[in-house]
């Protein structure tokens, strides 16, 4: 963790923001308040009047996601504003068909649920008898976190003449969570869209309609086009939920059926009920739904029907990692009390392009530290670009600290390399950060005395620099005596860990952002900090200040250890910054969570908004291996790999049921939307 | 600070006094609690005019909530007490129903249960692991390891458990952790424990040397709660525990493996450390008495065990004794705790079966479940259920009847009631005798239950009460019904908009119960308290959620208690639920759905 990526990424300012769509009433938006005009608030992402000009701030939120027009006003236009981020025309091209069905013999891929449907000419033409639905249900189940999209030809070949042999059939697509069919009933649909033999179009959920259309389908040859969109997003009071969007068409028939906006129709928690079922086909995260066809009688008949995945921002969504692989990373025996807290980079150097990843590290089991004095330094080594051979700063990658550790602690190191675009070092600009443990009071008191005479002991950390960081391996770190910024510098911390830099602008002169964790006295939470702090890190610019605190419960016990990229805009003016973080809940797990400073002035302070879904990835997560004993995620690291992906690499502890813990290292993969 | 409620639980001296009060809202009669009617209100007009309690609150006999003994700690009447109540409104005239009315009527900014004054009454108490709101459930745990002769085992009892690599042992009157390089010695104490409906407190007189105790020597001994089987695993079990370090020469709030907060140990002696878990998450340290940490939050779990760990490992042969433990207590108390419940695996039977009922008969759980359109019987037989009496239907449909459904079963004074929904071309409502034989008797049929889809019922303090649901999706509701003689029923408080007590809460997006409510079912519980149960429907999940009643008024607060699992039997839904109290525990009867098929669900949970 701790490292700061600074790339001039040429960041289209127009699209593309990693977040889904909150509830934007209930986003702490960085210029709540004394806005003094229609553009003096947060940062307007082009020319004043020009086309993102807001128009009133009247608007809650963005009305059209495509118009170019800032309507509510809160400096971010379009697939930019966070309302629109998981409308369909944000979620980018169509990018990986799941199936395109016609219904052609066989249809292996496909449940029959009830008994078997009549197909001929590429259609089911006869649903089997109408007083209890029949089915098909395909085999896997659908990934929805990124989005998926449905088109299905619904098709009427002639009027309903005598309703009491057909007033009861119809067709629908559904999205159901269980493939199965319960006796007399229909699917259990999350979502439907339904057509009945009168022509009448429904979306339904449940056993009850969410919206019905005034216009009607018309018999006769022209099929009925309905695309069902499905995102995820965030409902009112910030609840990750799944939209649907419809739209109909029968082209030729003069019919027009009027389009419906974006409706909430599940609460993504509830598609974890369907985990089981869904993870039996093979989607990895196991969340989703399965899609089916649902009819009664002959009098709708079903056409072509597709689903394409489509690729909405979700920064909740990983990959498992190819980029990166740190199977081949080991430290030496000094560390063999478990490594955590690790900080990575990727830079070119001597033409060579190279990951160096560091890590904190204690030859005594780190977990031991409730009963026992374990010391932590700090040591790092260089990988190959495919990750494949590592060389070790120092002996045995121990760069900062002795061997067996010993007094005082180093740990957490923020590691920064100073690169442009296509990933070239500047200079020999590689930096780092640490936190380093102070002196432990006297004994007649010192810190932290309390009335009736205890002391309070608990450790007490300062953030440090290095002198130096040389690109070879071989040189020596060499570290400063006094501290960069220590608790006497900050309002109400005891304690400052995890620092980060961050640039504060595309060249250093600007100097850099220093965000660290301020840790507080009696176990409150912790909280985000930043300070400004000179190019060389000799020198505190601007004194520390809050930057984040979370209140939610995954984040009972205070927030910590953020890393995170900068990217700047093709003029340097502008800045988008991009901050993981782990928030830890009562029960001390912690999990990975999710902020962003979007398209910021350059030199301002980053106004950090979180993700109202976070947290965006459990220490349990299938991706991360197994979880035996329980498991806690307890660092992470993130550079850019590309003008779209992050390489992330997560810290976890797990306790194995063998007894012990192991401390682990896991690469992940972000790849944004394309 | 002004008070709004003295207490529920006042002398009858104040209850009495209270009469005015209501009567000058004009609600008496109504809103009269019905445990003050023995004493102050009365009436024939009254739906609780026939008797306090009854057979129906169990354990509670006639005393109701005017019980002292039931297990609030009762004031009495205290003019200290009342003395910052609004002049306008005496504190004793307010009584009960000021915990009630959705106002503030002491003015002091907080209503209802949100008022401290009303902390301990009863309902307010749900959700609290406040000390009021909690009562002893076990006799206290306390070893004096000073004082015991024998071995470690023999000093902890048969409940305790050893583990570690070197076992922990009793030396010099003092519990020595042993362990090894890699891992605690320590030893799991007592029954388990579930943190998630108990209030805890574990003391611990600890002591260990200062300065140390030698290279690569370890000495520790720490108290805490932990889930694990095998709580030797390094550092990782104790969800919550104080540790004192020889080793380091302090001691330290441990939450979940991490360290919270580190003291100097002040010295060698040994001292009284006190950790006080709260089932809402909020742990509390003392030392000697006086709190060095407070609130910090961890994660309560169920089937947490005591346990004393540590190690002392490498001591110099002339050293003194390690980190160690003189004496050791656990007390707890349980709280009421509504989504506290432990759900079975599987179902129950392996039937297809619908709208289960369950009721106690001569100390055995008997169910009542509908499987297609006819209502059966199932006696508890070991620890499974069988039949009963025999595999027939007890209510069968025949001729225009065409099916049953809806059972409740209701024990009154003299009789066991069977009520059921009966379908044909119409549908009514209909009752019949249930002998302990397991016969049915004639049918009855009810009256003022028009629009009732579903129901639950049960007899409460000389009452039929009645809760049923009306309309579907988003206009269903449940409402309240009452009858003096079981047949004849009528909104419980005047119409049905009054009487409703749940309704789907169409504006929260995430409630359990935004979409619809049905299948409600009532129980009376040892304090008196009606809890109503009933189904909530979001999207087409299903899942089960309570209010609760000290008087005739539901509060307007309610708690998902049990949800979808999202595996096995109950995978995508709980729905239909079917309380039973019971020796101390809440039986929760249920209809599982699991996509396909409905079956009987059953989980438990501990209740004051």
């Amino acid at each position: 963790m701790r490292l700061a990526h600074s790339t001039a990424w040429l960041l289209a300012l127009s699209g593309c923001s990693l977040l889904l769509a909150p509830d934007e009433s209930k986003i702490r938006r960085p210029d709540a308040s004394a806005d003094a005009g229609p553009d003096a608030g947060p940062p307007d992402a082009g020319p004043d009047g020009g086309p993102d000009a807001c128009v009133t701030r009247e608007t809650p939120h963005e009305l059209t996601c495509a118009g170019g027009v800032d309507e509510d006003c809160d400096g971010y236009v379009d697939c930019a504003d966070y309302s629109c981020a998981s409308s369909p025309e944000c979620c980018g091209g169509l990018t990986t068909p799941i199936f395109e069905e016609r219904w052609a013999n066989p249809i292996d891929e496909w449940l029959e649920l009830g008994a078997s449907v009549t197909r001929a000419a590429g259609e089911i033409v006869d649903f089997r008898t109408a007083s209890a639905p029949n089915a098909l249900v395909y085999q896997d189940c659908l990934p929805l976190d990124v989005g998926v999209r449905l088109v299905v030809a619904f098709h009427l070949p002639t009027q309903c003449m005598a309703p009491s042999i057909c007033e009861d059939d119809y067709a629908a697509l559904v999205l159901t969570p269980l493939p199965e069919l319960p006796a007399g009933r229909g699917l259990v649909a999350d979502v439907a869209v339904r057509v009945s033999a009168a022509g009448e179009v429904s979306l339904w959920r449940g056993g009850e309609p969410l919206h019905a259309w005034a216009e009607r389908v018309v018999p006769g040859a022209t099929s009925a086009t309905v695309t069902l969109e499905l995102t995820p997003g965030l409902a009112a009071g910030n609840v990750p939920s799944l939209f649907a969007q419809v739209s109909i068409e029968q082209p030729g028939t003069g019919v027009s059926f009027t389009p419906l906006e974006r409706l909430p129709v599940v609460l993504l928690e509830d598609l974890a009920n369907a985990r089981a079922a869904c993870a039996a086909t093979g989607n990895p995260r196991g969340d989703g739904l399965f899609a089916g066809i649902e009819g009664a009688g002959d009098a709708v008949r079903v056409g072509t029907l597709d689903a394409d995945a489509r690729s909405c921002a979700n920064p909740a969504l990983f990959r498992p990692s190819a980029a990166l692989r740190a199977d081949g990373y080991a430290l030496g025996a000094w560390a063999a009390g478990g490594a955590g807290a690790p900080s990575l980079a990727r830079y070119v150097y001597g033409g060579d392009t190279r990951w160096e990843l560091w890590a904190d590290a204690s030859s005594t089991p780190r977990e031991r530290d409730h009963i026992d004095f374990v010391w932590l330094a700090l040591g790092a080594q260089i990988g190959s670009n495919d990750g494949a051979s590592w060389t070790a700063r120092g002996a045995e990658g121990l760069v900062l600290g002795t061997s067996p550790t010993s007094s005082p602690s180093r740990r957490e190191p923020g590691f920064y390399a100073h690169v442009d675009r296509n990933f070239r070092l500047i200079g020999s600009e590689l930096k780092l950060v640490f936190a380093r443990e102070l002196p432990r009071p006297t004994a007649d008191g010192g810190v932290g005395g309390m009335d009736g005479g205890l002391v309070d002991v608990t450790p007490a950390y300062a953030i440090f620099a290095a002198q130096n960081v040389p690109p070879a391996a071989t040189d020596t770190v060499v570290e400063r005596l006094q501290p960069l910024l220590q608790s006497s510098n900050t309002s109400g911390c005891r304690s400052l860990r995890d620092p980060l830099l961050l640039p504060v602008g595309p060249d250093l002169s600007d100097g850099l952002w220093l965000v660290f964790t301020c840790e507080r006295a009696g176990g409150q939470p912790s909280s985000l900090h930043i300070a400004h702090v000179s190019q060389d890190l000799t020198s505190v610019d601007m004194p520390p200040q809050p930057l984040l605190a979370l209140s939610e419960s995954f984040a009972a016990r205070g927030i910590y250890g953020a890393d995170g990229v900068a990217d700047f805009d093709a003029g340097g003016e502008r800045v988008t910054y991009r901050l993981w973080l782990l928030g830890r809940d009562a029960g001390g797990v912690s999990r990975l969570a999710y902020a962003e400073a979007y398209d910021q002035t350059v030199g301002a302070v980053p106004e950090l908004v979180p993700y109202p879904a976070n947290p965006i990835l459990e220490p349990d997560d299938s991706l991360l291996g197994t979880c035996d004993g329980g498991c806690t995620l307890t660092g992470v690291s993130v550079t850019r790999i590309s003008d779209l992906d992050l390489q992330l690499v997560v810290s976890r502890s797990v306790a194995a049921t063998s007894g012990g813990v192991r401390h682990e290292l896991v690469p992940l993969l972000q790849v944004r939307q394309r | 600070m002004t008070v709004k409620l003295a207490h529920l639980l006042r002398s009858r001296r104040s209850m009495v006094r209270a009469v005015p009060a209501w009567a000058r809202f004009g609600t008496i009669g109504r809103l009269c609690p019905a445990a003050l009617l023995a004493v102050a209100c009365g009436g024939a007009g009254s739906p609780f005019a026939s008797n306090d309690g009854g057979a129906g609150v169990p354990g509670d006999g006639s005393a109701g909530f005017t019980d002292a003994g039931a297990g609030h700690p009762d004031a009495g009447f205290d003019p200290a007490f009342d003395a910052g109540a609004s002049p306008a409104r005496n504190e004793a005239d307010l009584g009960a129903i000021a915990c009630f009315n959705g106002e503030d009527d002491d003015s002091n900014g907080d209503r209802d249960c949100a008022d401290t004054s009303c902390g301990a009454v009863g309902s307010c108490c749900f959700g609290s692991g406040s000390p009021g709101c909690c009562v002893s459930d076990a006799t206290p745990v306390s070893v004096d390891f000073a004082t015991c002769a024998g071995t470690l085992a023999e000093c902890l009892g048969v409940s305790a458990s050893l583990f570690g690599p070197a076992l922990p042992v009793v030396e010099d009157g003092a519990f020595i952790a042993n362990g090894d390089e890699s891992f605690d010695g320590s030893a799991l104490i007592g029954p388990a424990l579930d943190a998630t409906s108990q209030r805890i407190v574990l003391r611990a007189s600890l002591a260990a040397p200062l300065g140390g105790c030698g290279v690569a020597c370890l000495s520790s001994v720490g108290l805490g709660v932990t889930s694990a089987a095998d709580p030797s695993t390094v550092g990782w079990s104790p969800e919550v525990a104080v540790v004192v370090s020889g080793s380091r020469g302090d001691f330290a709030l441990v939450v979940a493996g991490l360290e919270v907060q580190r003291f100097r140990l002040p010295t060698d002696a040994p001292a009284e450390y006190t950790l006080e878990l709260d089932p809402t998450g909020r742990v509390s340290l003392s030392l000697d008495g006086a709190r060095v940490a407070s609130d910090v939050p961890f994660a309560p779990r169920s089937g947490a065990r005591v346990v004393l760990f540590g190690r002392a490992h490498n001591r110099p042969a002339d050293a003194a004794l390690p980190a160690r433990a003189l004496a050791i207590s656990v007390a707890t108390e349980i709280c009421e705790m509504p989504a506290a419940l432990t759900r079975e695996g599987a179902p129950l039977l392996p039937d297809a079966l619908e709208a289960p009922a369950a009721i106690e008969l001569e100390g055995q759980a008997v169910v009542a479940a509908v499987s297609q359109g006819g209502i059966y019987l199932w006696r508890q037989q070991g620890a499974g259920y069988a039949p009963w009496p025999t595999d027939d239907a007890r209510l069968e449909p025949a001729g225009d009847v065409l099916a049953y459904g809806s059972p409740s079963l209701v024990q009154d004074p003299e009789t066991l009631w069977i009520f059921a929904q009966e379908r044909g071309l119409g549908a009514r409502w209909v009752r019949a005798t249930l002998s302990a034989a397991g016969d049915v008797g004639p049918l009855e049929a009810l009256a003022g239950t028009e629009g009732i889809e579903e129901a639950g019922l049960a007899y409460v303090r000389g009452a039929y009460w009645l809760v049923g649901r009306m309309g579907t999706g988003a206009e269903s509701r449940i409402v309240w019904l009452v009858s003096t003689d079981g047949v004849a029923f009528a909104p419980g408080r005047g119409d049905l908009d009054a009487s409703t007590i749940a309704r789907p809460r169409l504006n929260e997006v995430a409630a359990f119960d935004r979409d619809e409510v049905g299948a409600p079912a009532l129980v009376v519980d040892g304090r008196g308290i009606v809890r109503a149960y009933y189904a909530g429907r979001r999207g087409t999940r299903w899942s089960i959620g309570m209010r609760a009643a000290d008087y005739d008024s539901f509060r307007d607060e309610a708690f998902e208690v049990l949800g979808p699992s999202g595996s096995g039997h109950d995978a995508l839904g709980a729905r239909a639920p079917s309380p039973l109290v019971r020796e101390g525990e809440l039986h929760l009867f249920y209809e599982a759905w699991d996509g396909a098929r409905a079956r009987l669900g059953h989980a438990v949970g501990a209740t004051r």
